[in-house]
């Protein structure tokens, strides 16, 4: 099932976020000259077409990679990832596993195994799995 | 401007629509309550290998325990 799952999470957005994070823990929020340029392409770019659950999660990743702010770069993205894993109806026990999958690929240390398993998911999910 | 965390003054934040500001409310809630397993440094770009600590199992045993807890209250 394709959804336009980021419509709402533009790069304001994602900013607001990083800010937020890193206000919290007193640490500096500011773009990154190499980083934040090439994220903000990518992310505007994408974040608004209709994608694979997995597709969403992989742009996240890409970005965290990309690194667009000093700090917490990975736990902005990851926090967005997770979020869009709330949309779905699921068991409680299967819903903190896609939760985690879900961040774990963010961070880029989830393993093939984690990988493939939320790609399956992913691509199995249809209408009924939705939050109304 | 006023964060949306704390409430001080100075902090940023663009034109949304009410249904960003809650969603933004819920992801920062999110992002704060697992932050300390991140990272602060851009380590992924750096490396090119991620850093997240394990939250372990404590988590999904407490979701399972009370999964079965409920079943055996429903059937009794």
């Amino acid at each position: 099932m394709k959804r336009t799952w980021l419509e709402l999470f533009d790069w304001e957005f994602v900013t607001a976020t990083n800010a937020a994070l890193c206000q919290g823990k007193g640490a500096l929020h500011k773009p990154t000259r190499e980083g934040y340029q090439p994220a903000k392409q990518l992310w505007e770019s994408q974040h608004q077409r209709a994608m694979w659950l997995d597709e969403c999660v992989e742009l996240c990743r890409r970005c965290h990679r990309l690194a667009p702010f000093c700090n917490f770069n990975g736990n902005t993205f990851a926090a967005i990832a997770r979020q869009l894993t709330q949309n779905l109806k699921l068991r409680p026990d299967v819903a903190h596993l896609v939760r985690s999958w879900a961040g774990h690929i963010v961070a880029g240390t989830a393993t093939e195994i984690e990988t493939s398993q939320f790609l399956e998911f992913s691509r199995g999910l249809t209408d009924e799995k939705l939050k109304s | 401007m006023k964060s949306l965390v704390t409430g001080a003054p100075g902090w940023y934040l663009g034109p949304m629509t009410e249904a960003q500001r809650k969603l933004l409310q819920t992801v920062i809630r999110d992002g704060l309550k697992i932050q300390p397993r991140f990272s602060a440094a851009p380590v992924y770009a750096r490396t090119g290998r991620g850093h997240l600590k394990s939250e372990g199992v404590g988590t999904l045993q407490k979701i399972k325990q009370n999964l079965s807890k409920r079943r055996e209250k429903d059937l009794a």
